[in-house]
C-alpha cells in the first residue's frame, strides 16, 4: 500500500463459535451492546438495529465521564456468511466508512474477515473539520 | 518526523515512528500538553503551569512529544515556544494502526463475550 491509495485494513480471526452464533454478535442488538462498545468498565451502552438492506443500527455508549454513538447502514445482509455495512463515529472521524464482516464456516469455529474501507484520508479529515481534540479524544477512550 | 515519512523510508522506521506517536500519547499528562497546545503556541513554563509536578518533569514530557514528532519548538531569543505540528496525526498510516487496533480490541471482547454465553447457556 502506498501512502496516497485509499486506506482500509482487513482482519482475519477464528472465532469458537459457529457462523450463525458470530453472524447474532453483529446483528442482534442486545448482543452488540455487551461487546463493540469501545469503552473500559461501566458503561450504559444501547443497541438498536434494523436488520434489513437500507435499515440502520445504532450504538449509544455513555459513561459518567463521557460518550459517544456509533451509527451506520446495512448495504448487504447475507445470513450467516456476510455482511456489509456503513460505519461512522469513533473511530472514523465522523465519516462514512465501510465494514465487510464475512464468516466461513471452519471445524468447530468460524473464520472472521473484517475489511473496514473509505477510511477517512487527511484531507477528508480536514474537511469534516475534525481536530486534534476530537482525534486525541478518540485516542484516549478507545485505544488506551 | 512522522510528516516527512514517504518514499524511501522502510516499512521498520515507519512502524518505530508510529510507535513512538503512540508511546507519547499513551501518558495523560503528555495529552494534557497536546490539548494545551491545541489552543495555540505556549512557553514551556505556561505549560507547565497547570501541573503538579516539578519544570524538569513536564520537560523530560516534552521532549518525549518532540521526539515523538507531534510536538516542536522554536526559539526566540531565550524564549521557547512549543507548538502542534499540525501533519504529525496526518499520516495515513497512522490512522490504519488507530482503526486496526480498535477492531482488535471489539474482537477480544467478541470471544470474551462468545465464552461467557457458553457459560450462560450451560447454566440453564
Amino acid at each position: 500500500m502506498t501512502l496516497n491509495s485509499v486506506p482500509s485494513i482487513r482482519l482475519t480471526r477464528i472465532i469458537k463459535a459457529s457462523p450463525q452464533r458470530v453472524f447474532d454478535l453483529w446483528t442482534q442488538p442486545q448482543l452488540m451492546a455487551r461487546w463493540l462498545s469501545p469503552y473500559p468498565g461501566e458503561v450504559r451502552c444501547v443497541a438498536r438495529a434494523e436488520l434489513r438492506v437500507g435499515g440502520r443500527f445504532k450504538l449509544e455508549m455513555r459513561s459518567d465521564q463521557s460518550g459517544c454513538e456509533i451509527e451506520g447502514a446495512y448495504v448487504a445482509i447475507d445470513p450467516p456468511r456476510k455482511l456489509v455495512f456503513t460505519w461512522s463515529g469513533p473511530p472514523t472521524g465522523q465519516a462514512d466508512t465501510l465494514v465487510t464482516v464475512e464468516l466461513m464456516p471452519i471445524e468447530n469455529a468460524t473464520e472472521l474477515t473484517l475489511t473496514h474501507e473509505k477510511l477517512p484520508t487527511a484531507d477528508l479529515r480536514e474537511g469534516h473539520g475534525i481536530g486534534w481534540a476530537y482525534m486525541l479524544d478518540h485516542l484516549e477512550r478507545a485505544v488506551f | 518526523m512522522i510528516a516527512n515519512i514517504g518514499k524511501g523510508v522502510s516499512q521498520n522506521q515507519r512502524s518505530a515512528h508510529l510507535d513512538a506517536v503512540f508511546a507519547a500519547l499513551a501518558d495523560p499528562t503528555r495529552r494534557a500538553i497536546i490539548e494545551s497546545l491545541g489552543h495555540g503556541e505556549a512557553r514551556v513554563t505556561e505549560l507547565a503551569k497547570p501541573f503538579a509536578m516539578s519544570l524538569n518533569a513536564v520537560s523530560k514530557h516534552i521532549r518525549v512529544l518532540e521526539t515523538s514528532g507531534l510536538v516542536r519548538r522554536r526559539k526566540s531569543g531565550r524564549d521557547h515556544f512549543l507548538s502542534i505540528n499540525p501533519r504529525s496525526l496526518d499520516d495515513v498510516e497512522t490512522w490504519i494502526v488507530v482503526v486496526r487496533r480498535f477492531w482488535n480490541q471489539r474482537l477480544d471482547a467478541m470471544e470474551r463475550l462468545v465464552q461467557q454465553l457458553e457459560k450462560e447457556e450451560r447454566k440453564r
